[in-house]
């Protein structure tokens, strides 16, 4: 069997799983040697789960001889270092939990590994989701498949760049203020960050807990819509799981945006905007015009604003979550004669710079007397960025621009300057204060690199802003884009 | 508005969090350029909003019913240090 099958949906390769024309043997073997080919020089993958893989393709292929599959069923995937998996070491890119092994199973691998996918690996990450390049990972920075030399954006960059080198045929990320559509952007894959409340969390290490939302990365939308049917549901877990009804996303890829009307917010498309993203993202909205929606511009006055606004929330709530790594009960532990020192040291040595920053802005900022100033303040400012949006949703139906202001950036380019770091987020997170869903789809490339256009819709709307993006995609007619691979040893 | 190294240190002491001298000099001046520019947020005029908002999504409570628990083996299993049945850790009063 040949690599190239590693590219095609892994909805046809269900099909051809189905007709016992391969085997999820077969896919397996193929993307393990895969990744041991290309992975050392992309470091997408934080642990490979070689033995479990096989194991689960074996199960697998049974289940397709007892006609028990699904659209899942014996198709191989990763999940970010970020979501605990029984018995298989999960350290949220973190030195702190270098050698954590979970004792119960998130909620979604569970519903993953039920589902009969094949558990690959862990991917990479940014530390605790904290940052916007994986180059913040406590153990190595990942690299852009499409360009080495680049970053493969963040905090989800081991799980966009996996899927985006073939190593995965679908991933999942976490998305707190871009993590998810900013990488699959960068990658030139589709990345979904759904509703908040719409998928469990149970089981994913917290980070800023108001606005965390697991969500797949595949190289199509509807590979991402049938990963979400999977993962979205209520979760008695989770008790900010929404009880809605799951649709049949896969069911509303009709391809049909005729009369659709696509707000095109003025905010997102700045002087500083890259010229090559703002051509592919303009050509990507008159695609969609072409095929009967309405362009309408609109205006999101509080953008800038819910940037200030996100860097004192999250910080403040990762400052109360990250209370808990302080070597007692799980994870490193600094020998220390009394307990303060052992707090202190096991702290100092377990968290990378940028995780230290969030903390201490977070206690800044919740500390006496500028509690009301910033944190109350910042809660407000959120309010606000949430009747932007609904606002918005009377004129329109969805929302579309760019997923981020620039193409992959040169590793080591920002980070020295953590603000210019956190610019990079500037049109994803706004989503993410107002709790509504946004999908990234490829729009072509730029200088060589590639480009995402966002589609955000209101609370729920996933059915919309996929079937959009899968309209977009099937018109563009490179619904999958493949890295030139330049490195690796030959196959 | 200026972040001392002596606040820095205040934070890293709230927080538990060890820091050398010139890790908490470099950490200032990175705070301080944050606190710049989300200070943005003061000049934003939010006397129309009422209440503090979180992301808006309904959590009610559960029932309050008995459920099995971990396995006291299994939660022990990732300490550093254990014995009979409990985190063990360096005394916290002094004799």
């Amino acid at each position: 069997m040949t690599e190239g099958i590693l590219h095609r949906s892994f909805l046809d390769l269900h099909e051809l799983m189905a007709r016992r024309e391969i085997s999820s043997v077969d896919v397996t073997r193929a993307t393990l040697e895969r990744v041991q080919r290309l992975d050392p020089d992309v470091g997408a993958y934080l642990l490979v789960t070689e033995e479990q893989a096989l194991a689960q393709a074996v199960e697998a292929d049974r289940a397709y001889a007892e006609d028990r599959a699904n659209a899942l069923t014996g198709i191989p995937f990763a999940l970010k270092d970020i979501i605990s998996t029984l018995g298989i070491r999960t350290t949220c890119g973190s030195r702190i939990l270098e050698n954590y092994v979970p004792v119960y199973q998130g909620q979604v691998a569970g519903r993953l590994l039920e589902s009969g996918a094949v558990l690959i690996g862990k991917t990479n990450m940014d530390e605790f989701a904290m940052g916007s390049s994986t180059e913040h990972s406590g153990f190595f920075p990942t690299r852009n498949p499409w360009d080495r030399d680049r970053v493969p954006g963040g905090s989800s960059g081991g799980s966009a760049a996996a899927v985006s080198a073939g190593m995965a045929a679908f991933a999942l990320g976490t998305d707190t203020g871009g993590s998810i559509r900013q990488p699959a952007s960068l990658c030139g894959v589709v990345g979904l960050k759904p509703t908040y409340g719409r998928v469990s969390r149970y089981g994913l290490v917290a980070f800023a807990s108001s606005l965390d939302q697991i969500g797949p990365i595949a190289r199509s939308v509807p590979e991402v819509a049938a990963v979400l049917g999977v993962i979205a549901g209520h979760d008695p877990h989770d008790s900010t799981t929404l009880r809605a009804e799951v649709p049949d996303y896969r069911a509303g890829l009709t391809g049909e945006v005729r009369g659709l009307r696509i707000g095109v917010p003025k905010e997102y498309f700045p002087d500083t905007l890259e010229s090559g993203v703002a051509a592919a993202v303009s050509q990507g909205l008159a695609s969609l015009e072409s095929l009967g929606a309405h362009l309408v511009d609109i205006s999101l006055p509080m953008t800038d604003a819910a940037l200030s606004c996100y860097y004192i929330v999250a910080p403040s709530e990762a400052m109360s979550n990250l209370a808990r790594y302080d070597g007692v009960r799980y994870g490193l532990r600094e020998q220390a004669a009394d307990v303060w020192t052992l707090f202190d040291r096991t702290r100092e040595r377990g968290f990378g710079a940028e995780v230290k920053r969030r903390i201490l802005v977070g206690a800044y900022a919740l500390s006496k007397g500028y509690y009301e100033a910033y944190y109350v303040k910042a809660l407000e400012v959120r309010a606000l960025v949430q009747r932007d949006f609904e606002a918005a949703f009377q004129q329109v139906d969805v929302i579309a621009g760019p997923t981020s202001p620039t193409t992959a950036f040169r590793l080591g380019e920002r980070l020295d300057d953590p603000l210019s770091m956190y610019l990079a987020d500037a049109f994803t997170l706004p989503a993410n204060m107002a709790g509504i869903c946004g999908v990234s789809v490829p729009c072509g490339l730029a200088g060589g690199l590639p480009v995402g256009l966002q589609i955000l819709g209101p609370k729920l709307g996933e059915q919309t802003i996929l079937r959009v993006a899968d309209a977009y995609e099937r018109s563009a007619g490179f619904n999958v884009l493949v890295p030139p691979l330049t490195f690796g040893a030959p196959a | 508005m200026s972040v001392s190294r002596e606040v820095v240190e205040r934070l890293a002491e709230m927080t538990r969090i060890g820091l050398a001298h010139a890790e908490a000099e470099a950490l200032g001046r990175d705070i301080e350029a944050i606190l710049a520019h989300v200070s943005a947020l003061q000049e934003i005029d939010t006397a129309a909003v009422e209440g503090a908002p979180g992301a808006g999504s309904d959590a009610p409570l559960r029932e309050d019913v008995v459920a099995a628990s971990l396995p006291v083996a299994d939660v022990l299993a990732n300490a550093p240090q254990q014995a009979d049945g409990f985190f063990v850790v360096p005394a916290v009063f002094g004799e």
